[in-house]
């Protein structure tokens, strides 16, 4: 845990989307640990004025949701040319094989795993961020 | 069945139609209920023909009458039990459909709680979020952490088995690297044989293909389910994984040197909840689903297990299934 450097994610904007209020606050806490600014949002619709505006680094979109889930968002965004080069990163729960596949061809650029810990939360999410060039560039390493 | 009435039989309400016949029509009455001579009212089917002399004038009708009341009685069980079976497709279809959708929901409402409890205790322990508490806590939140990693798992453990059991796993058909496969088993199982001093080995045949075609998500289950269940009860020494691939099928072999499974209990240890006697699960742990997972997923995938083992020389538990190389993937 410690060889990740808390100021990794120094600045940057990075929005979370998830119905559930303890699982927004779990990834804040965390993120905002390794110095990233969070904007939070509960369904895939407030996720996609979110991401409009605040134009983050990345996006964690939790796939169930109302209004519009994840798959909605991740449609939404793949149509808008301004929107299609942010990455996002969908959020899976554990056993739901077939959803981990079926994100990643709908555009999702990975997945993570439910629970988010301390413990595995920032490894996983490194891991992912340094395949995407404009990202691993930028980090704070 | 068919057979000529017996004179005391003839249809006696049958004036207008032998009129029509009378008069040159054939007649055929394909069903009329007729009261017998006992006054039962039955079913017939009749033809009724006039016989003409040479002039061409009717001197006599006769008929033929068959009782079809069994089988029309026959037929009238058939549709109803055709109606019936419908009903009852229709009903399998939509508890099927609400199973899928309670356990879709009973997955969702059970891991919430949980992913919630297992972040703010993970936060807690790494000392995240500028909270402050008394060190005595830690070893209470410590606690509460490892029961809440058990409770998830067995809610993992038992979701899985429900998709399983209720048809709803869909198994992908994936290109992926076994090397690489084999390398995450490696470092995940890797970290608990190091806990217990157990020297993990693996031996790859030669000609084991580098790209397969399947679920490498279904046959990472396996592998860990078995390889967990190795460590688990063997207190010292090795256990070891072996991968062949022979005629289009899959063998992994994981062979322990632990306490070994009595004859009796052999048939029961892929049972839910089930180890070889209750202290056991006190003593070793885990979720007691490990091996209904692997033995049901390897059915699932039209596979076999096969159990041998020694009592305190240990076991080995041979898996067979079928799964193609990516050049020969359909």
């Amino acid at each position: 845990m410690n060889e990740i450097p808390r100021d990794l994610l120094k600045g940057w904007d990075i929005v979370v989307i998830d119905d559930e209020e303890d699982s927004l606050l779990v990834a804040r806490v965390i993120l905002v640990a390794y110095g990233a600014k969070l904007h939070t949002a509960q369904n895939g619709q407030e996720g996609l004025e979110l991401i409009r505006t605040v134009r983050p680094r990345f996006a964690i979109s939790d796939l169930s949701m109302p209004v519009m889930d994840g798959w909605g968002l991740i449609q939404e965004m793949k149509k808008d040319r301004t929107l299609a080069d942010i990455p996002v990163i969908a959020l899976t729960a554990h056993a739901m094989l077939g959803d981990r596949d079926r994100a990643i061809s709908a555009g999702f650029h990975n997945y993570l795993i439910k629970p988010l810990t301390v413990e595995s939360f920032m490894q996983d999410l490194v891991k992912l961020i340094v395949d995407i060039p404009v990202l691993a560039q930028a980090l704070n390493i | 069945m068919t057979r000529h009435l017996p004179s005391q039989t003839t249809p006696n309400n049958t004036s207008l139609t032998t009129q029509r016949c009378i008069q040159g029509q054939v007649l055929q009455i394909p069903e009329e209920p007729v009261s017998r001579y006992d006054g039962v009212v039955r079913l017939f089917e009749t033809v009724k023909a006039p016989i003409f002399d040479e002039a061409g004038k009717v001197i006599m009708t006769v008929g033929v009458s068959r009782d079809i009341t069994e089988r029309k009685q026959a037929e009238s069980e058939r549709e109803k039990l055709i109606k019936d079976l419908q009903v009852a497709r229709r009903i399998a279809q939509e508890n099927s459909r609400l199973k899928s959708e309670f356990l879709a929901t009973m997955s969702h409402e059970l891991r919430t709680p949980m992913n919630a409890i297992e972040g703010f205790t993970s936060i807690l322990l790494n000392g995240f979020g500028d909270v402050e508490f008394n060190p005595a806590a830690e070893d209470f939140i410590r606690r509460i952490q490892s029961n809440s990693k058990r409770l998830l798992a067995l809610i993992n453990d038992f979701l899985d088995l429900s998709r399983i059991e209720s048809g709803r796993l869909e198994l992908a058909h994936m290109a992926f690297s076994a090397p690489a496969l084999v390398k995450k088993w490696e470092a995940e199982i890797g970290v608990l044989a190091d806990k217990k001093h157990l020297t993990f080995e693996i031996d790859i045949a030669p000609t084991f293909p580098d790209v397969l075609y399947g679920d490498p998500e279904a046959i990472s289950k396996i592998a860990i389910n078995l390889l967990s269940n190795a460590i688990k009860f063997t207190d010292h020494g090795r256990f070891n994984l072996s991968l062949q691939h022979e005629s289009d099928n899959w063998i992994m072999v994981v062979r322990d040197t632990g306490i070994g499974i009595p004859p009796h209990a052999r048939e029961y240890v892929f049972e839910e909840f089930r180890q070889v006697d209750q202290s056991s699960k006190r003593k070793h742990g885990g979720t007691g689903l490990g091996l209904a997972i692997v033995q049901k997923l390897v059915r699932y995938m039209g596979g076999s297990v096969v159990l041998e083992s020694e009592l305190d020389k240990g076991s080995t538990f041979t898996v067979t299934f079928p799964i193609k190389g990516q050049d020969q993937a359909s």
